[in-house]
């Protein structure tokens, strides 16, 4: 039986444009765009729950918007039941909204403080005129009120009166209460104390089994995840790393930014100890991305053609100076001219012999830093280094892929040491 | 990755003057719809009741007043673009000289306003921010309020009366004695620098009293405004988190506001500064009216009362200017402080 | 009805000096306004009454009791012209404001909802209206008003109009653009509510507030504005009405004669109005701008024996600060609010001591209560004992010696907790010096550099700008700045709860490395039970106040002794969690907490002496106090 999916995201893609006004782009300044949601295709069926999970700058959020068609798309379609959003006027759209509901993060924020949550709640019936009179309506705002656990006392009451997690409830009533087919969850509980997660969790798998919903589940936490979801798909600068059932990715995760993200939840556990050899660095700036892979400058198994570039041999040379004392820091400053041409990303860099230093100095100063580390994954993308006259030109591969997903025994995996793995 | 500090301003500095263009163009379109918004054209209005007809269509041809209006547009641009103003009706004077050597006197007050409005207003607004809800903050906040109130040509009144007629200390009209005016050769018409440039000190103490009633009654209502307005930011800027982790750092109080509270707020205390500009400029004409200070405002109202559109809207066009140089100085000046506004 | 007295709110939340302001306001313009709605009963005589019966008044006369506030040269009386003028005002003031308010609001409202170059357009035009000089502008607009419908209220107020509306446009676009990124606004698009209910139910309804403080300020402003027009001769047609700033212009004159009532009068009732108008505006920005509300506490007396005295727990070594039944109180206006009610904890040397709570528990004031960063109005009690001295009875001044090379502070938020001005080295320059003014400028510099790079920020960013670094990196410089004056004793108050899990784990990495090296003590303030198995040596939990169980972190979270902590394990959701527990109810309100054991209400093994008195702490051994009568 093949049903037809819920939810289908093809390869979809949100590039917001920098604020860089035109006046910006007449001063010659390079204006890039934010690839928030970089090419990413999913589908959801009815019953399941699709956990999306990724740190800040992931994209996870807005992928969230995307399927709810409240953020315009750069390109991809979605296509709800069978009926293609992405071209869609929205006062087409309105209508179908009462399908697609959310659940926000911040549940001191999600509910209008000029609303009662008798009003809050039973304004969506309002909106797509469900319910005849009000009356009617009071009526129904009860039941869902009910059915989140609230009592009717609520009803008079403004969010201000409430605690997070009746407020999270209230949400929920609200979301439901025109029977959607669809719920995006956007972190529904991690702004909730530890001991009223599991309640409104339980709440909402109350829901999904009840009233016959299927969930997108957003978070960046993997511990929740796993609990809640069927099928996981992690996403990191907008794209989707890996991707398949849940079982599946916790009990064997293949790419390495997966493996670190179940690494480093904390686990109360005290026999456990603070992880160590997690990846390095931080997420990088979506405007300009890594090239190759994006995941390389921090992944601790990268080889050669993970797409080495003149950035990461800024990084380099930043972590060398870390691990020295201040005074090697000046000496060996010195030696170096200005860092700011490694910014662009390229795949050959030249960096410049500072004050009277020569290009064999800082080839000498790179050799140092490799004695000390040989095994640093850069260097296996390195081809050569070229001291030339005041300069040394760093030559890395220029073969660099960006790893698509690959399927990996029911896995989709985009990493490229699975590369072989598949015929893909 | 380093910061080019010098680098960045650049980029602002070029983008921000880029800026004013538009901003001329709009201000100058409004000006130029403004003085239209008369029904039948400024010839008529003005002098329109003295003149026959015949001799009516020959005054609009000269000025161009017959000519489609999107044609008056353009010629009104490329005048004010190449520094003419026009020719006052009433008395035929070409604008642009009665700009210039009215508008020193003009600035000579408005910056000795400017200066008792900083020097009174900054340090109060600073201290009751700091230490609020005491007695000091609530007495500034009141005078900040009460001295706002009052309008600046009955505070006038008020200064005259007191220190001119009763106590005598201080004359209370014009720039200068007839005497002094005589003396000084007036370069820029801020009588004070010309007698600096000139090394007329023996002038400076009759200019000075001169400008004591004006500068002060006008600076004062002023101060006012800025007071509450320092007020708010310096108590904006003392909850700021990154006060807390200096304090937690066991930086002194003195150093804490010094050096954090007072440069943040800084920022929108120069904005502010700034903005009073235009307040300063409204008020300028209506103490130049009280004290018979020889000014553009005054010129203004003058030509106001004449009828004279041509000379009003050359006026006008002449304060648009001013607004969009100081606006300019004022965000160059927020963007070399705040690193932040150039990003 | 309730959408009404939820607007009003403000005026009746005014609390202290503020409604003292504002009921003054109000009081001086509702004289003027019940002047002006009841002028022609109030007022003696005409706005232009030179005469009655047929005698004329005397001209210029001296105040007297048949004019009690004098005449003018023209033999009107001068009280009943203050009294018409103030109904000019009003009338203009009024008109003007409801025109600004009526074209401004909306056309902010779109403006900011919408965006787009619409509002770029509108912006720029706006900008560039609110930098020209206002009163030239009301001149202009006046003067050719003038010329073709005369001199009337609605000239002038129609000239006041214009200058007013950029003002309202800009405060509604400004209020409708912070809002407009509320969740909630984005819940009702979700919804699927059309723009226009958007607009009006979700955007307007919160942004309204802004308006009338607006309206109060814009009104005293209009009043001087009228003046001076009136007083240019381009205001208000004498002939038509009186205007307090005609006759000022005409009692300058006067003035020079000797006749000093004619300008004296009217001048102090603008002074008078315009100044009620202005109290009104600022007490009620006062109470609604958040950036300007205070949380008052005010400091009460707290009675001198507290709750039952907390055990600190048994432990062998040297303790690097020992806190003895410390309580934090905050006064406020329904009652004290018992934030931290008796605790006592000890922090060894090298050791991280983990507080474990939920939200309203205590730990953030037991985290400033250690350091005295305290707000004013909060008082302390209790021993904590660093160095020797109770930190609870030292003066602020030593206490500001102490923090920095002996106490140190690590806060949640580093977003916002380095100076934006300041580059990272002269943060770092500022601290150092602050603390050992012999250092030379290298000695400073490596010491720096130094404490950067063992958190993992390279030198080259040295001299860079707080807003070049992201969360992570501004928390990783925070803990080296606090570090670099090498105290012995750091508390962090949930410093990695804002962050990613990979950069907290990173954070907790350093701080470990941290303990080990330099041998600091640590506690370490946290909602998240599994960093604390991980990272810390010993546990506190916390509940309403007081420490409900401490100990090694083996043998609590092992074999948890107080029910809280046994509930708040199960229901931590980690990888391991096979099935959803939670705990009933919610915390309670530290104003009036339950009585007897405070976790009662909530508690599964719940006993009736329980809800009685509270539990005495009972060591269990091996520096493992209780409080739970299960255990007594």
């Amino acid at each position: 039986m093949s049903e037809r999916p819920l939810l289908e995201l093809d390869d979809v893609r949100v590039h917001f444009g920098l604020r860089g006004s035109f006046l910006q782009r007449m001063a010659g300044r390079d204006v890039g765009s934010v690839k928030a949601v970089d090419g990413v295709t999913l589908s959801l069926r009815r019953g399941e729950v699709l956990g999306v999970v990724g740190e800040s700058g992931s994209g996870k959020t807005t992928l969230g918007r995307i399927a709810l068609r409240t953020v315009p798309l750069t390109s991809g379609t979605v296509r709800f039941d069978g009926t293609d959003l992405t071209g869609l006027r929205e006062s087409r759209l309105r209508p179908l909204r009462r399908r697609m509901q959310m659940v926000f993060q911040d549940p001191n924020a999600s509910l209008n403080p000029a609303m009662t949550i008798a009003q809050a709640v039973g304004h969506p019936l309002q909106i797509h005129k469900l319910a005849m009179g009000k009356t009617e309506r009071e009526a129904r705002v009860a039941e869902a009120l009910e059915r989140v656990g609230l009592g009717t006392g609520v009803m008079a009451k403004y969010p201000s009166d409430l605690s997070g997690g009746q407020k999270q409830r209230a949400v929920l009533a609200r979301a439901v209460i025109c029977g959607p087919d669809l719920l995006v969850a956007d972190e529904p509980v991690s702004m909730l104390d530890m001991s009223v997660r599991a309640r409104i969790l339980e709440l909402m798998l109350d829901l999904k089994r009840d009233l016959g919903l299927t969930y997108l589940y957003i978070t960046h936490d993997l511990a929740t995840a796993k609990f809640f979801c069927d099928t996981i798909a992690i996403m990191y600068l907008g794209r989707v790393v890996e991707y398949g059932p849940a079982e599946q990715i916790y009990a064997d995760p293949r790419h390495p930014y997966t493996q670190a993200l179940l690494r480093a939840i904390p686990e109360p556990d005290p026999g456990r100890a603070v992880p160590r050899d997690l990846p390095r660095g931080e997420v990088p700036d979506a405007a300009l991305p890594p090239l190759g892979c994006s995941f390389h400058p921090r992944c601790p198994v990268a080889f050669e053609q993970c797409g080495w570039e003149s950035r990461d041999l800024a990084d380099l040379l930043e972590r060398h100076w870390v691990s020295r004392p201040a005074e090697t820091y000046e000496t060996e400053r010195a030696v170096v001219g200005e860092l700011d041409e490694l910014e662009q990303p390229a795949t050959t860099a030249t960096l410049a012999a500072g004050g009277r230093a020569t290009g064999k100095d800082v080839e000498d100063l790179l050799e140092t830093i490799r004695r000390e580390n040989p095994t640093d994954p850069l260097w296996r993308g390195v081809r050569n280094i070229r001291p030339d006259g005041e300069a040394v030109t760093v030559e890395f591969r220029d073969d660099h892929v960006d790893p698509p997903l690959y399927d990996v025994g029911g896995v989709k995996v985009a990493c490229l040491k699975y590369r072989d793995d598949t015929a893909e | 990755m380093a910061s080019s500090t010098t680098g960045s301003l650049r980029r602002y500095l070029v983008t921000r003057l880029l800026l004013v263009i538009p901003m001329v163009f709009i201000l100058l379109t409004i000006v130029f719809i403004l003085m239209r918004v008369a029904p039948g054209d400024p010839i008529q209005a003005s002098v329109g009741a003295h003149l026959s007809p015949a001799q009516l269509a020959v005054r609009e041809h000269q000025a161009g007043f017959d000519k489609p209006l999107l044609v008056q547009y353009f010629n009104y641009l490329g005048q004010v673009f190449t520094g003419n103003f026009g020719t006052a009706i009433t008395d035929h004077q070409p604008v642009t000289q009665v700009i210039t050597r009215n508008g020193g006197a003009t600035l000579e007050l408005t910056l000795a306003a400017m200066l008792v409005a900083v020097l009174v207003g900054i340090p109060l607004g600073l201290l009751a921010g700091r230490m609020r809800d005491t007695w000091i903050d609530v007495s500034s906040r009141l005078f900040g309020i009460v001295i706002y109130a009052a309008p600046v040509f009955f505070l006038g009144l008020l200064a005259q009366e007191l220190f001119g007629r009763k106590l005598g200390w201080l004359p209370t009209s014009s720039q200068a004695s007839v005497l002094t005016q005589l003396d000084i050769k007036p370069h820029t018409h801020l009588l004070i620098l010309d007698a600096v440039i000139d090394g007329k000190w023996g002038a400076l103490p009759d200019l000075l009293k001169h400008l004591v009633l004006p500068a002060a009654v006008l600076g004062l209502t002023i101060s006012g405004v800025v007071i509450r307005l320092v007020r708010v930011n310096v108590i904006q800027t003392l909850r700021g988190d990154y006060i807390e982790a200096a304090r937690a750092r066991g930086i002194g109080e003195r150093g804490v506001v010094v050096r954090h509270a007072l440069r943040n707020a800084l920022v929108p205390i120069v904005t502010i500064t700034g903005l009073q500009a235009a307040l300063l400029m409204s008020g300028a004409v209506l103490t130049e009216q009280t004290f018979n200070w020889p000014g553009i405002g005054n010129r203004l109202v003058f030509y106001l009362e004449a009828r004279d559109y041509t000379a009003v809207q050359g006026i006008v066009t002449a304060f648009t200017l001013a607004v969009v140089v100081i606006s300019l100085l004022i965000d160059v000046i927020n963007a070399w402080i705040d690193p932040r506004v150039r990003y | 009805m309730r959408g009404l007295r939820r607007a009003l709110a403000p005026l009746f939340a005014a609390r202290g000096l503020p409604r003292v302001l504002l009921w003054v306001g109000i009081s001086l313009t509702a004289v003027f306004v019940i002047l002006a709605v009841f002028a022609p009963l109030i007022a003696p005589y005409g706005f232009d009454q030179y005469a009655a019966d047929g005698v004329r008044f005397p001209q210029q006369a001296a105040p007297s009791i048949h004019h009690l506030l004098g005449t003018t040269v023209q033999s009107d009386d001068v009280l009943s012209r203050i009294i018409w003028g103030a109904r000019t005002s009003i009338e203009v003031v009024l008109l003007a404001l409801l025109l600004s308010i009526v074209v401004g609001v909306p056309l902010g409202l779109v403006s900011g909802y919408f965006g787009g170059w619409l509002d770029r357009i509108l912006v720029l035009i706006n900008d560039s209206l609110i930098a020209f000089p206002y009163l030239l502008l009301a001149i202009v607009i006046a003067f050719l008003l003038q010329g073709s419908i005369g001199g009337g209220v609605a000239t002038a107020a129609f000239a006041i109009t214009v200058i007013y509306i950029p003002q309202y446009f800009r405060v509604v676009r400004n209020s409708v653009l912070s809002v407009r990124e509320e969740p909630y606004v984005e819940a009702g698009r979700v919804l699927g509510a059309p723009p226009r209910t958007v607009i009006r139910r979700y955007v307007f309804a919160n942004v309204v507030q802004s308006v009338p403080v607006l309206a109060s300020l814009n009104a005293a402003d209009a009043i001087l504005t009228l003046a001076a027009l009136s007083f240019l001769g381009i205001g208000i047609d004498p002939s038509a009405a009186a205007e307090w700033g005609y006759d000022i212009s005409r009692g300058i004159d006067d003035a020079q004669a000797g006749y000093w009532w004619t300008g004296l009068f009217p001048g102090l009732a603008i002074i008078l109005l315009v100044t009620g108008l202005t109290l009104v505006g600022e007490s009620l920005n006062d109470s609604i701008n958040p950036l300007l509300r205070q949380r008052r506490f005010t400091a009460m007396a707290m009675p001198k024996a507290g709750l039952e005295p907390a055990l600190a727990p048994e432990t062998a070594g040297t303790s690097v600060i020992k806190v003895r039944d410390l309580r934090v109180w905050y006064g406020s206006e329904r009652g004290p609010v018992q934030a931290v009610d008796g605790v006592s904890l000890d922090v060894r040397q090298g050791e991280m001591l983990g507080v474990v709570g939920e939200s309203g528990c205590g730990k953030s004031t037991l985290a400033r209560g250690l350091l005295g960063l305290l707000p004013a109005g909060a008082v302390r009690d209790g021993l904590v004992e660093f160095d020797g001295r109770n930190l609870v009875e030292l003066p602020s001044e030593e206490m500001r010696w102490l923090r920095g090379p002996s106490l140190g502070m690590v806060f949640q938020e580093p977003m916002t907790r380095l100076d934006p001005l300041m580059r990272v080295s002269a943060h770092f320059a500022e601290a150092l010096r602050t603390h050992e003014p012999e250092l030379s400028d290298t000695e400073v510099r490596r010491r720096s550099l130094d404490a950067l790079a063992g958190m993992g920020i390279p030198p080259t960013r040295f001299g860079n700008y707080p807003y070049e670094f992201s969360g992570g990196m501004r928390q990783r410089i925070l803990i080296a700045l606090t570090l670099v004056l090498g105290p012995k004793f750091v508390v962090a108050d949930e410093p990695t709860t804002a962050l990613d899990v990979l950069v907290e784990a990173q954070i907790l990495e350093i701080l470990a490395d941290v303990k080990r090296n330099f041998d600091t003590s640590i506690l370490f303030i946290t909602h998240n039970l599994g960093i604390v198995a991980e990272a810390c040596d010993r546990v506190a939990v916390m509940y309403a106040g007081r420490v409900v169980e401490q100990g090694p972190v083996s043998a609590v979270f092992a074999d948890p002794q107080h029910p809280y902590t046994r509930e708040l394990l199960a229901s931590t959701i980690s990888l391991r969690t096979t099935g959803l527990r939670y705990i009933e109810g919610s915390p309670p309100d530290l104003l009036s907490p339950p009585s007897g054991c405070r976790f009662h209400p909530r508690c599964p093994d719940v006993m009736a002496v329980c809800s009685e008195r509270f539990p005495p702490s009972v060591e269990l051994g091996g520096g493992h106090p209780v409080e739970c009568w299960l255990h007594v």
